[in-house]
């Protein structure tokens, strides 16, 4: 038996139920797959129609799954197939395709295409040749199969960038194609058009794949042919124009080739379009030549084609339609409101087109009715965010309204809000059966996305409050829920407008708070959401404030209800507003919202998790209105750091900021730290180890408040609190590729050890002055390095020292390394710019002083030593008269305020307008005003084209502005002098106005300075002489004076923080 | 073995718990290791329906690559398929549409039930609520739990009534041949799935996201 017999017979027998005959089979198989000649065999019994289908279907899945792993270029490479078989297939495969059974063909397009990826068209130059040969054939099958393998073929250009050399074969590779492809589309399009030839829509719809993939990236020159292009728009537009063939009209839109190929059709012109909008300096040639034609000779064409069919499609409206192929219809037009050419041709008829075409689309309508009644979450979720998932013709009809107010101006609102009130007034002049409650939908969609113009601009911000009694208040009540929901969310969206009547607003805010008990979940859900915005307005807080129980009830049951980060932002707002209030319930609310979070973490999907992280913040929210109330506090840090426990964790890195915040919260008010919370210390080292090492700079805060308020526990025999933060401080200044603002986190971490743990801590001395010192002094290229962390690490030596000079010098000594130590440091001394930096410095460098004997270096160099403190303890005195000054002149500010209203309200979230000159001198805002026929930029594509300009002068070897010398410094690796640089700001992006509390804030430095300057000369009379000149003499002398009045000054201020805090604890006490 | 049985594809990752749950019906027992299949396994069960006696030939296949035998050639004359993942592993679900192409490109317009499996596990990670791939490809859907046999027959069932065609109603006259659960399943719980997964099924299918 040949081979050949052989095979279909095991190829048989691997489908047979018998398990040792298929087992048989399939180890034949095995063996027989290195065979040479083996593939052109399962070829061969592929292709011949006689043999069973089964037999066949064997043979392709086989030799499919040996080309996935055993043609050239596979990753988990088998032994490659034999040449002589690659060469086999790669001639035959194709003819294989053409006759052969449907299922059949699928294996072999997948083989295709698999080939074709790693060969096409260097190494494969007959699939090519091939094709066009079965293209230019007369004969269907042929063409089917020629196209089919083309389409799979040229999928692999559509991402390859223009300029790469992979893309250069595509331009000889169009330039036979393109004629060949005309002729066969004019061929496509003389069949008849019905359900029995499916296939010449597929197959025009395989056409223009081809023509996308070879010009999404750049443009083969024979695209831009004039004469080329009109052939491929003539087909275009002539798809877009012909009707849906009618026995097809039947099948649902998705489904349909015929819709799927107008909907292909449409997607290109759209992509046309846009390309002159995103046109940048860098694109080449050819891509600029397209977009040239297309705008001046298609353009308007298009536009009109796309007018004919949207208005065609307005007088049938009940005639199943594509969505997605008229969101592509209406975006068209969203597209070319920018243009200046497009735009005053479209302008005259704008108005008839929202009339006619925009708000039918945004009525409500029939599937909304069904899901509202059907699915209310889906109906919420389509509502909530329609501009993420559910892309539809209706978010796109907005975003043409809005692109119309945004780019062309005023007239175009005026004109847009006239249709919407034409639409409410003669809703309201008809009997109640009359209405059409549809199209007041329609209107109020409009309204509220344009509520943000409407809230700044004359004359509608006067207006708006009759607006909402006359129209909105009303359908608060209506019996429609579609209605009722949709009014509760306008009015939420206007809920900062005056109300020159106050009964108004009541009136609406009753029926709200009544909503929120509704039957349809829809409107409970929308008025719990709008809550939020009202209480943001003064008189939405007075008037809550006696139902708030209840409304914190009823949001939570709503939460129960649906997963909703809107109706998580109410609570957090609600707790903002009523912190007083809120502290009896707040024990049972942030259980309440415990449970929520760990349900909604449960979950897992985006919205779920965007409403677990509204969460995090709430918790926040609640802790923060509580610090004042301890009893309070300490129930909710029960319920809270469960909560912090679980997400501490490499899974929910994303809430670990949020969690770490919080935690701040926690362990720095009430000044102790529970064993609760310590029980999440040892989970922040884990996890920082694991993966978050990047996030030190939010674990400073929550570790350096266990360090300060739980020393007692942090330094506990047996615990590895200590070996911990050394680990830390270890790993982050140990390897110097650490980036260097991450490094400087870790010298905090020890700072606040040295400080805290003053003379307890003495075996961590040399181990953290090596690591610092190591880091300062390693001049190699790979060690990261900033002005900001030589200042840190020089900080630890200062620390040091103040810890314990002699434990200091000593290691300093011992290493050698004195000398140069001291000297960076003094080069460095002026970059020591914040009040903390100077004082510890001081402090560090008296300590040396206060030696007993003093060190010899000390000795020889004590002129400088004491004149660097002096300088910069003058510094530290002009920095503390100016805060003081700063501080009074503040404290008047806040006198002056106390007069106006007690609370400022959060900012309303303005979108505009945030631009001084938008807004007239009546602060009336205004639209920017560009003439008709000249482009409308893009905001986002000014910012690509700036941001490639950038890329090329970074490309180029240019560098950011005013960030030279930082490169330089940082790329020598070096911590040399640099001449003048104390103008420069350092420290920038840390927090300013010391947050954090140290206990050498109660060290009075001036003190602590004379002090060590008697020790010091105690020790070295001889000296007093010789360092000192008269000037610093009589500083000194002030100095000593000044000391007991500011001992007056320090002790009556913290009287006064004494008695505040009395005070304060009094009034929660009364409560 | 018999000749006119219906042949059923049982697809999904290694380790979703695809041979446990055909062993169910067969041996009673459960089996609690992992042993990977090599190839495919062909296991016979029958139905007793109000249709008759049905059986199908259960082609039980490897969810490993490297136990793949022929892999999707084991596919061909398939006549329904049931796709499986573990609703405690989103990396097997994230393949079913793998599973899926694969499948169809083999055997075209099958009806095809896709299973949950492990529902009886209390740390589940995949969600009814997540679970959207049969709707746009027209399957129907089924938690599932070999360990306890929860719904162990309705993606069978339902598979019959599509091969019968002409939305035929198919019921079990005699409940299938089951050992006993291992565990008691939650039954609460079960019904909170089953209330999820119908306000699932109501969900509207994204329109064919491929933008030509």
């Amino acid at each position: 038996m040949d081979l050949t017999q052989s095979t279909i017979q095991i190829l048989d027998q691997s489908l047979s139920i018998d398990t040792p005959v298929r087992q048989n089979a399939e180890n034949n198989l095995e063996k027989l797959k290195t065979t040479e000649g083996f593939s052109q065999v399962l070829l061969r019994i592929i292709a011949s129609n006689e043999l069973n289908i089964g037999v066949r279907q064997a043979g392709a899945v086989f030799l499919k799954n040996m080309t996935v792993v055993r043609w050239r270029g596979a990753l988990d490479a088998e032994t490659r197939m034999c040449d002589a078989d690659a060469a086999f297939i790669k001639e035959h495969i194709l003819e294989a395709l053409v006759h052969t059974h449907k299922l059949i063909k699928s294996q072999i397009v997948y083989m295709i295409e698999i080939i074709a990826s790693r060969d096409f068209p260097e190494n494969w130059e007959s699939l090519f040749s091939n094709c066009v040969k079965y293209i230019s054939s007369n004969n269907i099958d042929l063409l089917m199969a020629g196209l089919s393998a083309l389409k799979v073929a040229m999928k692999k250009f559509q991402y390859i960038p223009a300029g790469e050399t992979r893309r250069k074969p595509l331009f000889t590779i169009c330039d036979v194609l393109f004629p060949l492809l005309h002729q066969v589309f004019a061929q496509l399009a003389a069949a008849p058009a019905n359900a029995a030839n499916d296939n010449v829509a597929i197959m025009q719809r395989k056409i223009c794949k081809i023509f996308h993939y070879t010009v999404n990236f750049d443009v083969p020159r024979i695209v831009v042919d004039p004469a080329v292009l009109a052939i491929w728009m003539d087909h275009f537009f002539r798809i877009i124009r012909m009707p849906i063939p009618e026995d097809t009209v039947d099948q649902e839109p998705s489904k349909n080739s015929w819709w799927l190929l107008k909907k292909c059709a449409s997607r290109i012109l759209n992509s046309l379009l846009m390309k002159q909008g995103q046109l940048r300096k860098s694109d080449y040639e050819t891509k600029r030549m397209l977009a040239d034609l297309f705008m001046t000779h298609y353009s308007l064409k298009t536009m009109e084609i796309f007018h004919q069919v949207l208005t065609e499609r307005s007088q049938r409206p009940d005639e199943p339609f594509s969505d997605r192929y008229l969101l592509n219809l209406v975006e068209y037009f969203t597209t070319s409101i920018a243009y200046g050419r497009l735009y005053p041709v479209f302008k005259p008829a704008s108005m008839q087109f929202v009339r006619q075409i925009v708000m039918p689309i945004l009525c409500f309508n029939e599937n909304d009715a069904e899901l509202y009644e059907d699915d209310p979450h889906e109906y919420l979720r389509q509502q909530m965010d329609s501009f993420k998932e559910y892309y539809s013709s209706r978010v796109e009809c907005i975003n043409f309204l809005m692109s119309l107010v945004e780019k062309r101006g005023r007239e175009n609102l005026d004109s847009i809000i006239a249709i919407c009130m034409e639409i409410l007034n003669r809703y309201n002049s008809l009997p109640v059966n009359q209405r059409n409650p549809k199209e007041k939908y329609a209107a109020f969609s409009v309204i509220a996305a344009l509520s943000t113009y409407l809230k700044k601009m004359d004359p509608y911000r006067g207006m708006l409050e009759q607006t909402m009694v006359t129209h909105v208040i009303p359908e608060l009540v209506n019996p429609l829920g579609y209605l009722r929901a949709h009014a509760v969310w306008i009015f939420s969206e206007f809920y900062n407008i005056t109300f020159q009547n106050r009964n108004n607003f009541t009136t609406a805010l009753r029926a709200i708070v009544d909503l929120m008990m509704d039957r349809d979940l829809i409107v409970r859900v929308r008025s719990g959401m709008a809550i939020c915005n009202l209480v943001r307005t003064k008189q939405g807080i007075e008037e809550l404030r006696p139902v708030l129980p209840q409304l914190l009830d009823k949001i939570f049951e709503l939460i129960g209800e649906i997963d909703s980060d809107d109706l998580i932002t109410s609570l957090t707002t609600i707790v903002r507003r009523y912190k007083t209030e809120i502290a009896p319930l707040a024990v049972n609310f942030t259980k309440r919202l415990a449970d929520t979070f760990f349900r909604l973490i449960e979950s897992e999907n985006d919205s779920s998790m965007m409403a677990a992280s509204e969460c995090l913040v709430t918790f926040r929210t609640l802790i923060a209105a509580m610090v004042d109330v301890p009893s309070v506090f300490i129930q909710l840090e029960q319920i809270i750091v469960p909560v912090l426990f679980k997400i501490i964790d490499p899974n929910s890195i994303m809430f670990f900021e949020e969690a770490m915040r919080i935690l701040t919260f926690m362990t720095f008010y009430p000044k102790v730290i529970s064993p609760t919370l310590w029980q999440l210390f040892p989970k922040i080292i884990e996890l920082f180890h694991d993966s978050a090492m990047d996030m030190i700079d939010s674990m400073v805060n929550p570790l350096d408040n266990y360090i300060s308020y739980g020393t007692e526990q942090f330094l506990a025999p047996g615990t590895p609190y200590l070996g911990m933060i050394t680990g830390i401080y270890e790993k982050m200044i140990g390897d110097h590729r650490t980036p260097a603002y991450e490094s400087q986190e870790a010298c905090k971490l020890i700072e606040s050890i040295l400080q805290r743990c003053r003379g307890r801590v003495d075996s961590i001395i040399p181990p953290v002055l090596q690591l610092a010192v190591s880091r300062l002094l390693n001049k190699s290229k790979e060690n990261e390095v900033s002005k900001e962390l030589i200042v840190y690490l020089l900080e630890v030596v200062a620390n040091c020292l103040y810890y314990n000079p002699y434990l200091t010098v000593e290691f300093l000594a011992k290493n050698n390394v004195v000398d140069q130590i001291f000297t960076l440091w003094f080069q460095h001394i002026k970059k020591f710019q914040r009040f903390y930096d100077k004082k510890i410095t001081v402090l560090g460098l008296c300590s040396l002083l206060q030696m007993n004997p003093t060190p010899a270096f000390v000795q020889h160099g004590a002129t400088l030593l004491f004149n660097k403190i002096m300088v910069l303890m003058k510094e530290m005195l002009v920095i503390e008269k100016q805060i003081e000054k700063e501080e009074a002149e503040q404290a008047k500010l806040d006198a002056e305020d106390a007069d106006e209203d007690e609370e400022e309200y959060e900012d309303d979230d303005y979108d505009i307008g945030d631009d001084d000159d938008m807004y007239d001198d009546d602060g009336n805002f205004e639209l920017i005003k560009i003439p008709d026929d000249q482009d409308a930029d893009d905001p986002e594509e000014v910012y690509l084209e700036d941001l490639e300009n950038l890329t090329k002068h970074l490309e180029a070897g240019g560098e950011l502005e005013g960030d030279g010398d930082d490169g330089e410094a940082e790329v020598e690796g070096e911590i040399d002098i640099e001449e003048d640089d104390s103008e420069e700001e350092l420290f920038d992006n840390e927090q300013q106005g010391g947050s954090f509390e140290t206990p050498i804030d109660d060290i009075d430095e001036l003190e602590y300075m004379v002090l060590s300057f008697t020790a010091f000369f105690n020790v070295n009379p001889q000296l007093k002489a010789t360092i000192l000149d008269q000037n610093q003499e009589n500083k000194i002398k002030k100095y000593v004076e000044l000391i007991p009045i500011r001992k007056a000054k320090e002790a009556e201020i913290r009287r006064k923080e004494e008695e505040e805090e009395a005070k304060l604890k009094a009034k929660h006490h009364l409560k | 073995m018999t000749d006119n049985a219906i042949k059923l594809v049982l697809v999904g990752d290694g380790g979703v718990g695809k041979t446990t749950f055909v062993k169910r019906h067969l041996t009673g027992e459960f089996e609690t290791r992992y042993i990977p299949t090599l190839g495919v396994n062909v296991v016979t069960l029958p139905f007793f329906t109000n249709y008759g006696k049905i059986v199908y030939n259960i082609w039980d296949t490897a969810g490993q690559e490297k136990f793949g035998g022929l892999r999707d050639g084991y596919y061909i004359q398939g006549q329904c398929a049931i796709i499986m993942f573990d609703v405690t592993s989103r990396v097997s679900y994230k393949n079913v549409p793998n599973w899926h192409g694969d499948l169809v490109r083999v055997c075209e317009g099958i009806p095809i039930a896709l299973c949950g499996n492990k529902v009886d596990v209390k740390d589940r990670k995949v969600k009814p609520g997540q679970i959207t791939f049969h709707r746009k490809h027209n399957l129907s859907y089924y938690d599932v739990s070999a360990k306890s046999n929860y719904n162990f027959e309705k993606p069978f069932v339902w598979l019959i009534s599509k091969l019968l065609g002409g939305g035929k109603t198919v019921t079990l006259v005699e409940p299938p041949n089951l050992a006993p659960a291992e565990v008691p399943l939650d039954k609460e719980l079960m019904e909170s799935y089953e209330r999820e997964t119908a306000i699932a099924v109501n969900l509207p299918i994204p329109e064919n996201d491929e933008d030509l």
